[in-house]
């Protein structure tokens, strides 16, 4: 699961939606941003590597899940991330960031409605060119909860 | 307790929901990926923890949006912004 979130005050919802659907909609990963952040999770590989526990986890789920993806460290291996990964990170960009895994959740001072709209406005041509279907069917109300 | 909350699952999948809470003068608002590393091969592991990691980087570093733009709606609005990564 990877998240994107924003606490804004209520006026400025559509903006905080604008820029969290830009970031998740149009990522342009350029090559020099590429190579900071293969620094970045190198880094991250090996603050866990100095982090016992952690390290601990990785050791245990390699072990207990020896032939499934549970068991492969999150970050990958070193020798995966030194590699150009532009290309790969695009299309896994673009396999897995589409409609059917997303879910966008709103809780304040928003209705619902509201925010279908805006979805619709900002999200929608972009997601009109990668599935044609695109009409809102009746929104469920949850079950009141106590 | 849950209360005014609604979930709209479009037809191409995607799914909104939603917990009106008018007594409040803010919102939280989430994206959320069923896309991460654990259900992954190997090799786009790295790509999986590069893709969500770029879009910070991006923010920071992109045309669009302006630096000043995330200072108008992170700072000016008293907001916060996360992205985990994990």
């Amino acid at each position: 699961m990877t998240g994107f979130a924003a606490k804004v005050v209520d006026t400025e919802m559509p903006r905080a939606f604008d820029l969290l659907s830009d970031m998740l909609l149009n990522p342009r990963f350029d090559e020099d941003d590429l190579v900071k952040e293969q620094k970045v999770i190198i880094e991250e590989m090996k603050m866990i590597e100095d982090t016992p526990d952690e390290l601990l986890t990785e050791l245990f789920h390699a072990a207990y899940f020896p032939d499934h993806s549970l068991g492969r460290p999150i970050e990958g291996t070193e020798k995966q991330c030194r590699r150009s990964i532009g290309t790969i990170t695009a299309e896994f960009h673009a396999r897995s960031f589409v409609p059917r895994n997303l879910v966008i959740a709103a809780a304040g001072n928003v209705r619902h409605d509201e925010l279908l709209e805006l979805i619709m406005q900002t999200f929608g041509a972009q997601i009109e060119d990668r599935n044609s279907d695109w009409n809102s069917s009746p929104a469920w109300k949850l079950p009141r909860q106590s | 307790m849950i209360d005014n909350a609604q979930m709209t699952r479009l037809p191409n999948g995607l799914t909104v929901l939603t917990e009106h809470m008018p007594e409040l003068r803010s919102v939280s608002l989430g994206i959320l990926v069923a896309a991460r590393a654990r259900d992954t091969r190997p090799a786009p592991r790295t790509a999986s923890a590069t893709s969500s990691n770029m879009r910070y980087s991006r923010a920071l570093l992109a045309v669009r949006p302006t630096i000043s733009r995330l200072n108008q709606i992170v700072s000016g609005a008293s907001s916060t912004l996360t992205l985990p990564t994990k």
